[in-house]
């Protein structure tokens, strides 16, 4: 079409001249004229003829047709004033893509093809006005001058709203596959990319289109890439990557991500090409590797994993399950479990078979089975149903456990403890003899000392009332003692109850009580309000009996003695204390606080057996808790305790 | 309080004589003048109790006023002493003090679940133990309506 030079130069020129004065050399008499304007107008495609500067000047009856317009009104104006864009397209290419392929035609001088282009066409007000969406593949045409110079331009349309709409679907076809699509020159620049491959990537469009293929792969693989996209366009065959070894792509933030890519040479008109469809594999490599983890747990349990079908075959058998029963899973797989049952409980099988096809589940039922020379072993076997896909029954897995050892150790256990619970019976009449027979003597010892002086008082000197008053006071003192030692035993020894104890009410009893035995004191008592703990009221009556009662003696010889009993927080435990400002101790000698019968005063100072600390540790420790003091000599004493720590460790 | 209930004795049941006597002493130092019947183990405490044995010739209606009954003794103890006498029409009602050194809560449980009237340790100190005696007497004895003669109800 290019290079027809017989145009008459002129830009405004009308184009029926051009034609009427057209210098073919044809003898003009030779045949009879032809009424070009008549062709032109009624040719079958859609012709627009335009001047360089894009002024109309001829229009084919399709092309009028086709827009909606009339040549009078077109002819001769600007070709964007008659086709103005939507302004309800922003963004549409026309205009540039008109000036690029003109800009084309003019540096090639060629015929150049047109993208398609969407194109909306304004209708008629008579219409109902607005646009309509077309989509035109267009081609321009040079028409030179004499001098060779563009004197117009024939702009050919072909209107493929139809053919379009195909395209439409198979874009949407496209977009809508789960995997990504790329496609990729021999340059390696990708023309076509997917919605998929900007999830996949994080990529937008934009960012892709034109740019070399590079950008999705991780950096050590570019180098060799440019070596691959060659050779695969030197012999393009379908092949798959990433499917035996692990593939991985680059993603706009750096990471990566494992893909198996199958790529697919195509035939494009601009040439071959190269169809990449990828697929994320990330979340199969997960479930893989979940697999595997699994399948590397059960192998290195040491309990025997086993699976069966419904009709008693082995289906797997693991490590465990050949330490523990000798057959290795050659020997295993496919026999039945029978195998396993020991001979005196053939019965069992059948019991089995019923169990495994009823789709229940056991837990730990302990039983007997036989190991491959015919040991039997006590094992622990939990089984639950295996269901296909479907749902449907297929099997059991069984989980064994080997509890020969377990038993033997319960056995032993149980002995152990009969024979501690012998020993605590022997304790409690050991402890109820204590508290009877010891005291007896006491009572004697004292009841004759005092029958003594009051009968042959006269007849004994000074002394002699004295001794008899000291072995009194030592038969009292031993009472107390067997007194102390069994309340601690009792401690030891209660069943401990679990209640709510309302620690304030327990405190204020106490101090009533202390009271009621020396009304000539007046001791400063500060009680908390509303301490509340669990545990068993009885014994944490004890331990209030001693504490409170211990500070009630230290602070005997206090001017303005003060005992106070609350709460606080201890390295963020809750600590309760009772604390007063008696004789103190010195607290290198803290450590011997709490043992039985360890005493820091002498018994002319404060009287005492040393035994009340003891069961106060003992109850606190039975509730989980823990007992420490803080002291100074002349300068008081407080004792903290906690209770229900997670730690028993003291 | 007529003469005649005063009069009434007591069963002491303690094995340890040097208990008994150390007890009958406290009795005349806090002047009970009741006579004080004793019996060295469970089974001559019933004995006394339901005239047998060697009290055999006891007057069976002759019930004593108060029974002081210690735990650990030999032969029976004194809670089946108890149960044996609660569970007989003659004797279900007479006047039963549990006097023992224990402090067993299982025995003072099973002391006042058998029908025991009263449970008291015995002090280690002659001094308290006296004054125990001398208020037990007081109220067993005098401020205490003794239930009639007749046990049966």
């Amino acid at each position: 079409m290019g290079g027809n030079h017989s145009a008459t130069v002129g830009a405004s020129a009308p184009l029926c001249e051009s034609f009427a004065v057209g210098d073919h050399g044809a003898p003009a008499s030779a045949a009879p004229e032809l009424d070009f304007r008549a062709l032109f107008e009624s040719a079958p495609d859609l012709y627009l003829v335009l001047t360089p500067e894009l002024t109309i000047v001829a229009v084919s009856d399709a092309y009028t047709r086709a827009t909606m317009t009339q040549r009078e009104t077109i002819v001769g104006r600007p070709l964007f004033d008659v086709f103005p864009l939507n302004p309800e397209t922003p963004g549409a290419t026309g205009v540039r893509n008109l000036s690029a392929s003109l800009e084309r035609l003019r540096r090639h001088g060629l015929t150049d093809a047109m993208p398609i282009q969407k194109y909306d066409i304004a209708r008629p007000a008579a219409d109902g006005g607005g646009f309509e969406t077309r989509f035109w593949l267009s081609t321009n045409s040079p028409v030179y001058g004499p001098s060779g110079g563009l004197a117009y331009i024939i702009h050919r349309t072909e209107d493929v709203t139809d053919r379009h709409h195909v395209n439409d679907d198979f874009r949407l076809m496209l977009e809508s596959l789960p995997s990504a699509l790329i496609m990729v020159n021999p340059d390696r620049i990708m023309t076509l990319v997917d919605q998929e491959t900007e999830r996949l990537f994080g990529y937008s469009r934009q960012e892709m289109l034109g740019e070399p293929v590079d950008m999705l792969l991780p950096e050590p693989l570019r180098a060799e890439h440019a070596a691959h996209v060659t050779a695969f366009f030197g012999q393009p065959d379908r092949r798959e990557l990433g499917t035996r070894k692990p593939l991985f792509g680059r993603r706009k933030d750096g990471s990566l991500v494992p893909l198996e890519i199958r790529l697919n040479p195509i035939e494009i008109s601009e040439g071959p090409r190269t169809l990449a469809s990828i697929v994320d594999i990330s979340e199969r490599q997960r479930i893989h590797d979940a697999r595997a983890l699994l399948a590397a747990i059960v192998e290195s349990s040491d309990d025997a994993i086993i699976s069966l079908s419904l009709n008693g075959a082995v289906t797997s058998w693991n490590e465990g399950a050949y330490k523990m029963f000798g057959h290795t899973p050659r020997e295993m797989i496919g026999e039945t479990v029978a195998l396993l049952i020991p001979a005196h409980s053939e019965d069992e099988f059948s019991r089995l078979l019923q169990r495994l096809r009823s789709g229940g589940h056991v837990e730990h039922l302990e039983t007997v089975r036989r190991c491959k020379g015919g040991t039997e072993i006590d094992v622990s076997i939990s089984s639950s149903p295996i269901r296909d896909a479907s749902g449907v029954l297929i099997g059991a897995s069984w989980i064994a456990r080997d509890i020969t050892q377990l038993k033997r150790t319960q056995i032993a256990l149980q002995h152990a403890k009969d024979a501690t619970d012998t020993v605590n019976r022997e304790l409690e009449s050991f402890s109820y003899s204590v508290a009877h027979d010891l005291r007896a003597p006491l009572r004697s010892i004292d009841g004759f000392s005092q029958a003594l002086l009051e009968d042959f008082g006269e007849k004994i000197d000074g002394d002699g009332r004295r001794y008899l008053g000291y072995v009194r006071e030592s038969a009292q003192h031993m009472a107390q003692l067997i007194d102390d030692i069994l309340a601690l035993s009792r401690v030891s020894r209660a069943t401990l109850s679990d209640e709510t104890v309302d620690l304030t009410a327990l405190a204020h009893a106490v101090i009533a009580r202390l009271s009621r035995t020396q009304p000539e004191r007046t001791v400063n008592v500060t009680i908390q309000d509303g301490i509340s703990v669990r545990g068993d009221p009885r014994l944490l009556a004890i331990v209030m009996d001693n504490l409170l009662g211990n500070a009630w003696k230290f602070t005997g010889k206090q001017a303005d003695p003060r005992i106070e009993l609350g709460t606080t927080s201890c390295d963020g435990r809750l600590a309760y204390f009772v604390r007063d400002n008696g004789a103190g101790f010195d607290m290198a000698y803290a450590g011997k606080l709490f043992g039985v019968f360890q005493r820091l005063h002498a018994t002319h100072e404060f009287e005492g057996t040393g035994v009340g600390l003891a069961t106060v540790q003992r109850v606190v420790h039975r509730h989980r808790g823990q007992v420490w003091a803080q002291a100074a000599v002349g300068a008081g004493a407080t004792f903290y305790f906690t209770l229900h720590e997670t730690d028993p460790s003291v | 309080m007529s003469q005649t209930t005063s009069q009434r004795a007591i069963l002491l049941v303690e094995d340890n004589p040097k208990d008994v006597e150390l007890t009958l002493r406290a009795f005349k130092k806090s002047n009970l003048s009741n006579h004080v019947v004793v019996a060295h183990d469970g089974v001559e405490a019933l004995d006394y109790l339901f005239a047998r044995g060697v009290h055999a010739n006891r007057p069976g209606s002759e019930l004593p006023q108060l029974v002081l009954l210690d735990i650990k003794l030999p032969k029976l103890d004194g809670l089946e002493v108890l149960r044996a006498l609660r569970q007989d029409e003659r004797t279900k009602l007479v006047p039963v003090v549990i006097l023992t050194s224990s402090l067993e809560e299982q025995d003072l449980i099973r002391g006042y679940a058998l029908g025991a009237n009263s449970y008291v340790r015995k002090p280690i100190d002659f001094v308290q133990f006296t004054e125990a005696v001398r208020q037990l007497g007081l109220y067993w004895l005098v401020t205490n309506q003794a239930p009639p003669l007749t046990g049966s109800a």
